[in-house]
């Protein structure tokens, strides 16, 4: 029981992530690998504002998004907008954005561990809280529901605002779109700039529970890229269940084996997805 | 009114398209007949605005030139083109394929009238709403593309080659409706195989070849001609016109 509570609520926090990286991958098709240093940005926005002025990471989460976004926009229009333009297939974008996108994982690491260097540590409602019988820091639940609500926002957004449906619309074909008038650059642009806000937020909510670093970006990257393997690109659906999938499974390795063991216990099922289903769990592209 | 004038079209060295003229009036129904290769998709690829060639000429649509907008600005001047293999968003459903087709500013406003138009044309899209589009029939996804061009509220309709893959009895059906669609004023160019077919529901036709425009007539003069009936007729249609 407390591993299936504690590992549901760190799959809610891991599903948020996962979301942003799929609006990125899935529909502006730009592989992020620094991805997990956005997430890291976050958590040091956090870290930075509670230890200066005690701002709670909930307040702080507010001021992240916005910055998140205009940022992630800037680097979609300077940096990634002329290997769009200029790759001939998907294939060549794909390589490309993963090289763009590597080197700037670097950029951001260097940076992070140049404004703090040590531990993100800050303690945010690390009070114990009783729930079924189990015990959890408050802290985790906070989170949970944070990104539950986030997340269930931007599912209803891309579900019944037309913006959302356009921007689900170049997930599922970038040719239809141009057919009925979808300005993809512009819908990537966006797309690419909401995935790296959410991913941003995620990383402000786990940072309450978490303590990472400036170096840690690439772990949380890894994951992110097994959730959005394991649940099918552009399946938002998929992404969540396999988040919760990751929390569940990462908890307990934890618990019964050894803390250790946790990311070797995250490689083996995303093997396992490669191998026997590489469309992820409820892809169903064959082609 | 569409009013293409020298366009022209190359991938590379290869030359696809020699300097196209054709007009297609409002509530016309214009056909381009042409073998495998003498440049009828580029030509409607061109005045989308979805070539991925060099292009060059003149497009312009009620006086106003459209050529070398993207294609998005294009379907908002009101051009809604049907790629050959359909371009319908196959993993969403029926409704929302065609919610998707009102995207463009302009045809927001007459979006409720057009859905009541296309399911009235199409009754089986609305019983289907929710279907994802890749799991329906060859005949009921091309249903879809046009009802989802029509969501665009266009004054040309363009489509290439929408008999494809279907039945002939499916192909009649098809045929018999873009005549409805037309009747509605709208302007309707299509680029087919199926020269009998098309050419009976058509106003008039052009017959493309290597890239150049080779001929020009009516319908029923181009059905008629001896030498179209053997390029494009199979060179045996009954003489009684059944």
């Amino acid at each position: 029981m407390d591993i299936l509570i504690s590992g549901l609520l760190l799959g809610g926090t891991y599903a948020l992530v996962a979301m942003g990286l799929n609006l990125q991958y899935g529909v502006a098709r730009i592989m992020n690998l620094a991805n997990g240093e956005t997430l890291v940005l976050g958590a040091l926005a956090a870290f930075l504002a509670f230890t200066a002025i005690s701002l709670s990471p909930l307040v702080t989460l507010v001021i992240v998004a916005p910055l998140a976004f205009a940022a992630n926009w800037l680097v979609y229009q300077f940096l990634l907008r002329p290997l769009v333009k200029r790759a001939k297939t998907s294939g060549q974008l794909e390589v490309d954005s993963i090289l763009a996108t590597f080197g700037m994982s670097f950029a951001l690491v260097g940076i992070m561990v140049s404004i703090h260097g040590e531990y993100y540590t800050y303690s945010f409602l690390a009070r114990p809280f009783e729930i079924l019988g189990t015990t959890v820091a408050q802290n985790r639940l906070v989170a949970f529901f944070a990104a539950v609500i986030i997340g269930g926002g931007l599912v209803a957004w891309l579900n019944y605002t037309r913006t959302g449906t356009a921007v689900r619309a170049v997930s599922v074909d970038t040719e239809a779109a141009r057919l009925v008038g979808i300005n993809v650059p512009r819908v990537s642009a966006l797309a690419f700039a909401l995935g790296g806000a959410v991913t941003a937020v995620g990383g402000t909510l786990i940072s309450t529970f978490i303590t990472l670093d400036g170096s840690i970006g690439v772990i949380f990257t890894m994951k992110a890229l097994i959730i959005v393997i394991m649940g099918g690109v552009g399946d938002l659906r998929g992404s969540i269940i396999a988040a919760v999938v990751l929390g569940l499974v990462e908890t307990a390795v934890a618990s019964l084996i050894d803390p250790g063991l946790t990311l070797v216990a995250a490689y083996v099922i995303f093997l396992g997805i490669l191998l026997f289903r590489p469309q992820g769990l409820f892809g169903k592209r064959n082609a | 009114m569409l009013t293409v004038s020298s366009l022209k079209a190359a991938y590379g060295m290869h030359r696809a398209l020699g300097g196209i003229d054709i007009t297609v009036g409002a509530g016309e129904i214009v056909v381009i007949l042409g073998a495998n290769g003498a440049g009828k998709s580029t030509l409607l690829r061109a005045i989308a605005g979805m070539c991925e060639g060099q292009t060059s000429g003149e497009v312009n649509l009620d006086g106003k030139s459209i050529f070398g907008m993207p294609a998005e600005d294009i379907v908002e001047a009101g051009i809604a083109f049907v790629p050959e293999g359909r371009g319908i968003f196959g993993d969403l459903s029926v409704t929302e394929n065609l919610q998707l087709g009102a995207y463009c500013r302009h045809a927001r406003t007459n979006s409720v009238a057009n859905l009541e138009q296309v399911y009235d044309l199409f009754p089986k899209l609305k019983e289907r709403g929710r279907q994802i589009a890749r799991t329906m029939s060859g005949g009921e996804q091309q249903m879809v593309a046009i009802g989802r061009a029509m969501m665009a509220d266009p004054k040309i309709l363009m489509l290439d080659e929408p008999s494809l893959g279907l039945s002939p009895l499916l192909s009649k059906e098809l045929f018999h409706n873009l005549s409805r669609i037309s009747a509605t004023g709208m302007g309707v160019l299509l680029v087919e195989q199926n020269a009998k077919l098309s050419l009976g529901i058509s106003d008039r036709g052009y017959l493309i070849e290597n890239g150049a425009i080779t001929g020009e007539n009516r319908a029923d003069a181009l059905l008629n001609d001896p030498a179209v009936q053997a390029a494009y007729l199979g060179g045996a249609v009954a003489p009684s016109g059944s």
